[in-house]
């Protein structure tokens, strides 16, 4: 019981609610554990030191009262700092939200109060969650902890690290188009993008809404799998949260892989593919196979215009969610106006940073008179494609595998000043936002440079329970290694 | 699909007037190169035969989602107030816009 900080959060849950440990030990633990490793690392934003200490103290109180502990029992989570928590600073890692208090809890963070967990901390990310690597925080860049010199991904880079560093057992993120998935592989981790509308973003600032979606990271499906558990389920203050979504999930391995029908998609094993990650990801079907699957070559035609219909739709619901921030009622507002033209102009162009304004403007453009048809409703409709395809696909197989990212975790500043290179870093995460199904990324090995390498397999829509007893099956085989 | 190399500074200029973003001179000609690529790089979509093909908003299929009328109260309007760039008493302060 000594290394607190490498316990599982199942594990910690358990012997909180037995009393074998207290909340306090295990908080003060991984605020410990952040003194030392953030300094290096750098993924939060803010460390919540007393609020967590004064939470932990309530928990170990209930239970000194003889009351029953919720699911998450004195479990610490960084939460991403686009998600809300009352009276706590969230920025979304941009200057126009620098200093803003959430005025209330998002449904997610009232869900993790009621079952005892501990937010500790709010994580760094791309600016409004528009990145792949984490360099478009206005603040600082978070490091990916298995080698400082390269990008923890994005754009959920700072909760990847936080938990890959055990400065926290769980973390929540946000995926629009991969940003739990591809830091998760970038990080070796466990992340999920649940099937859309399975979670709740009421409180979680919107980007893009028919695609943003609210998941779990963790270092164990098991610990994903209880994360989403305590989070996931309809929300009457999310209209798109779907009427049908589950709140159970066990992360145990599936009983009987004989039969089950895995498609490797042609598309996603192209040129352009690190060599290392195909033979990794290969070797993780490869186990599934020798396990009784039966694995099976697909094609999803339209894979390769998923990248281009995502940077339509993206940056066009970004330019309608984005048009709130003006200066008036929240956030940075510019000095010396003369008009209210002026106002807005001028604090929306000091306060966003440049990735922010590229994609408004891109939407801006997507949807301006006389350009709608071509952009903005040529994209929906090979979206609706792009779906079919996975519609199509899944009739004759149960699960999709495939790499999560084309690359293992690069150098920061390789990337940066291209900004259709950084695009097609997503470009095999995207397609399950536009469709809106379950996928999650897994680590299936290290590369020579000992950097993660991530399997992501996806399942129909509403299949995320057993789309993770399948990761819990290939995660006993893969025996991924903790980071030190 | 227009083709993209054809935007030129003034197309910038004139979508981040709409889009209520002041841009420096610097930012504009980046914004421009960069934009050049960008839609040349989505301009394959414009390949793609889209004919019949029904446009996706919700992948859902989620129409209205209705509830009931009721107020609820927030109590937490100090809260709302106290995040703004000025106040003046419970009031969001704006300069003044109306001569």
């Amino acid at each position: 019981m000594k290394n607190i900080i490498s316990l599982s959060a199942s594990k910690i849950a358990e012997e909180v609610s037995s009393g074998n440990l207290k909340a306090e030990e295990v908080v003060q633990a991984h605020l410990e554990r952040i003194k030392t490793e953030d300094p290096k690392v750098r993924a939060f934003i803010t460390v919540l030191e007393e609020n967590a200490l004064a939470a932990a103290r309530e928990i170990d109180s209930k239970r000194s009262h003889g009351k029953k502990l919720g699911k998450l029992a004195g479990v610490p989570v960084a939460v991403k700092d686009n998600i809300l928590v009352e009276g706590v600073e969230t920025t979304c890692a941009s200057k126009i939200l620098k200093g803003f208090k959430a005025p209330y809890d998002a449904t997610i963070t009232q869900k993790l109060k009621k079952e005892d967990a501990v937010i500790i901390g709010k994580t760094n990310l791309d600016e409004f969650a528009m990145g792949s690597s984490n360099e478009n925080s206005a603040f600082f860049k978070t490091k990916n902890p298995w080698n400082l010199e390269t990008v923890p991904g994005g754009s959920s880079g700072g909760s990847a690290a936080a938990v890959a560093a055990r400065m926290a057992p769980l973390s929540l993120a946000s995926d629009t188009g991969g940003s739990i998935r591809q830091p998760a592989s970038f990080c070796g981790l466990v992340g999920v993008k649940p099937t859309y509308g399975a979670v709740s973003r009421y409180g979680l600032i919107a980007f893009a809404s028919s695609l943003d979606q609210i998941g779990p990271m963790a270092r164990s499906v098991e610990d994903a799998a209880l994360l989403l558990s305590s989070i996931a389920g309809h929300d009457p203050k999310d209209s798109t949260s779907a009427p049908q979504a589950q709140n159970r999930f066990s992360g145990k391995p599936l009983e009987n892989v004989r039969g089950l029908k895995i498609g490797i998609p042609r598309e996603y094993f192209a040129e352009g593919l690190d060599p290392e990650v195909r033979k990794s990801v290969w070797n993780a079907v490869d186990y599934l196979k020798t396990l009784g699957a039966e694995v099976k070559d697909v094609t999803l035609p339209h894979t390769s215009y998923a990248v281009a219909t995502y940077y339509i739709i993206a940056p066009s619901e970004a330019a309608s969610n984005l048009a709130r921030f003006d200066g008036v009622r929240y956030g940075y507002r510019a000095q010396n106006i003369k008009s209210l033209s002026e106002l807005y102009e001028k604090s929306r162009g000091e306060g966003f940073g440049p990735e922010v304004k590229r994609r408004i403007m891109l939407g801006t453009y997507a949807l301006s008179s006389g350009y709608y048809d071509a952009y903005y409703n040529r994209a929906q409709k090979a979206r609706t494609l792009i779906a079919r395809d996975f519609e199509n696909v899944f009739k004759e197989v149960d699960f999709l595998a495939t790499p999560t990212a084309p690359s293992v975790a690069f150098k920061f500043g390789e990337k940066s000043a291209d900004p259709v290179a950084m695009y097609l870093s997503d470009i095999f995460t995207i397609p399950s936002n536009l469709a809106g199904n379950a996928s999650l990324s897994i680590p299936c090995g290290l590369n020579k440079d000992h950097l993660p390498i991530g399997l992501q397999l996806i399942a129909p829509a509403f299949e995320d329970e057993k789309l993770l007893a399948l990761a819990a099956t290939v995660e006993k085989a893969v025996n991924f290694p903790q980071l030190n | 699909m227009e083709k993209a190399s054809s935007i030129t500074e003034e197309d910038v200029r004139k979508i981040a007037s709409l889009a209520k973003l002041s841009l420096s001179p610097d930012e504009i000609s980046r914004y421009q190169s960069q934009f050049v690529k960008i839609l040349d790089s989505i301009a394959e979509l414009s390949r793609l035969n889209v004919e019949n093909v029904p446009p996706t908003s919700s992948v859902l299929g989620l129409k209205n989602a209705f509830r009931e009328d009721q107020a609820i109260p927030f109590e937490k309007n100090q809260a709302l107030i106290d995040n703004a760039p000025e106040k003046d008493g419970p009031f969001f302060k704006v300069p003044k816009i109306i001569e």
